[in-house]
């Protein structure tokens, strides 16, 4: 791996690059295998990260767009990582993969179950909200690798992706799952704008240093879309950062800095979608694992998940009736 | 033999790689293999008592839902499954808790068959208030009782 890695970072800077302290970093999502490093050549010292994208795992995506969308987002106020290298064809290490610059912080997330909050965390949920404003605030027009969808088709795109990896990932038939899917294209909702959407927005995905949010990651499931979706992921239960700022202060958060909050039915149809996402995410890990495709254990029980998802999802549905 | 018993052995197993494999290697993707097969054999041995009743119970229940919903659907339209396997599904759920119970594989299959059949009345676009209202009683009941199983690895 580090003679490879050697050998293209040397042929991606022109000069001799020496790669040091090279180390696999834990991760949760899986869907890339990501490592930390050093590279140093004639005049520069960076410390990166390499992103390889896994066998399989839990989520069929490629590089290319996420890594874009990071470099594209350079510059506009959406704090990410610096896009350095990309290797969409996985010639240089027989996966494709790509490199940005190393941020500082952490992604612990355990502070967000403390009962009695916690207002460094706090702090950073409230600029995640200025962070998802910005970024739903930016044009999407130059983001030409993602499709391209229209403000009346946007749910509807969604819908039809995940509904498709539904039919092809699932073991067993899921009849809540197809009750909700079929309730969703009932009532497919209207955009009011098309944004950049980051697609998996949320603690967890987000590096922080005190009470400073230094980076928004895992871009994997970028797209342009409904700025609405990033709003129904962001608090699902498994995630919520409610303990240290409801939901509510979270939305007006992101309505100060710019940001459209969105009806509640229109909402709840991202929130109900957005279980139904995760579901599916499951239940591509379950398969990935039964089939063989990978070895990862994460995913050998991940469609266990899923009555979870499914009981909140209805829940949602009924509250809507 | 009887003991150690499987719950036991699942425990013991867990507990040993946890304490002589997991704890003694550094961070990194091996000793998160380690703690998932750990955490996956705890949740299963805990889980293992109530699977077999667990199962048999969600057929009933499948089955009785079913012929609920039929009565205020009308007739099922079987698009998911074929006609007989329905048939056999029910006489399956119908033959519980009598002896000689069927086996594991075969609840499951009949099990399976009348989720098919759950599903397919799910995505018929003609269901009225009444018969949707009643099915997604029925579905939330089911992801209930799978919850109930706690074999979920975010469970707490």
């Amino acid at each position: 791996m580090r003679e490879a890695l050697t050998a293209w970072l040397s042929d991606q800077v022109g000069q001799p690059v020496v790669v040091r302290d090279l180390a696999p970093v834990s991760s949760v999502g899986n869907a890339r295998d990501p490592w930390s490093f050093t590279a140093t050549w004639p005049g520069h010292e960076e410390r990166c990260v390499l992103m390889v994208q896994a066998v399989a795992g839990q989520l069929e995506s490629e590089l290319g767009p996420e890594f874009h969308t990071v470099d594209r987002l350079a510059g506009t106020g959406v704090p990410v990582p610096g896009a350095l290298w990309l290797d969409e064809a996985g010639t240089a290490l027989g996966r494709p993969c790509f490199v940005t610059r190393w941020v500082p912080g952490t992604a612990d997330i355990r502070g967000l179950r403390n009962p009695d909050g916690d207002p460094a965390l706090a702090a950073v949920a409230r600029q995640l909200a200025a962070a998802a404003a910005r970024l739903h605030a930016v044009d999407p027009a130059p983001f030409d690798h993602l499709a391209t969808v229209g403000t009346a088709d946007a749910a509807r795109a969604q819908l039809d992706e995940w509904d498709d990896r539904f039919t092809r990932q699932r073991l067993e038939p899921h009849p809540e799952l197809v009750y909700l899917l079929a309730w969703l294209r009932r009532r497919l909702p209207v955009a009011r704008r098309i944004s950049v959407v980051h697609g998996d927005l949320r603690f967890g995905n987000l590096l922080y240093e005190g009470d400073q949010l230094t980076g928004l990651l895992d871009w994997e499931m970028t797209h342009r879309g409904d700025p609405v979706e990033d709003l129904g992921w962001v608090y699902r239960s498994v995630w919520t950062a409610e303990r240290v700022l409801p939901f509510d202060d979270f939305l007006a958060a992101y309505g100060a800095a710019g940001g459209h909050v969105p009806d509640p039915d229109h909402l709840r149809w991202y929130q109900v979608f957005s279980e139904v996402k995760h579901s599916v995410i499951s239940l591509t890990g379950a398969r990935s694992f039964a089939t063989g495709a990978t070895a990862n254990l994460r995913h050998a029980d991940r469609s266990a998940t899923v009555p979870a998802f499914m009981t909140r999802a209805l829940e949602l549905v009924e509250g809507s009736c | 033999m009887l003991n150690p018993s499987v719950i036991d052995l699942l425990a013991g197993v867990a507990d040993a790689l946890a304490a002589t494999v997991a704890d003694e290697l550094p961070s990194g993707p091996q000793r998160d293999q380690v703690r998932a097969a750990v955490a996956i054999i705890r949740r299963v041995a805990r889980a293992l008592p109530t699977l077999a009743p667990a199962l048999q119970e969600d057929t009933q229940a499948l089955a009785a839902g079913l012929r609920d919903l039929a009565a205020l659907a009308g007739p099922l339209t079987g698009a998911a499954v074929a006609r007989t396997e329905v048939a056999d599904a029910l006489a399956v759920a119908d033959s519980l808790p009598d002896t000689p119970l069927p086996s594991l594989d075969q609840l499951m299959a009949a099990n399976l068959v009348l989720r098919a059949e759950l599903a397919g009345l799910a995505e018929r676009p003609d269901l009225t208030p009444t018969v949707d209202a009643a099915l997604r009683d029925q579905l939330a009941a089911l992801a209930s009782r799978e919850a109930a199983l706690r074999l979920s690895p975010w469970e707490r």
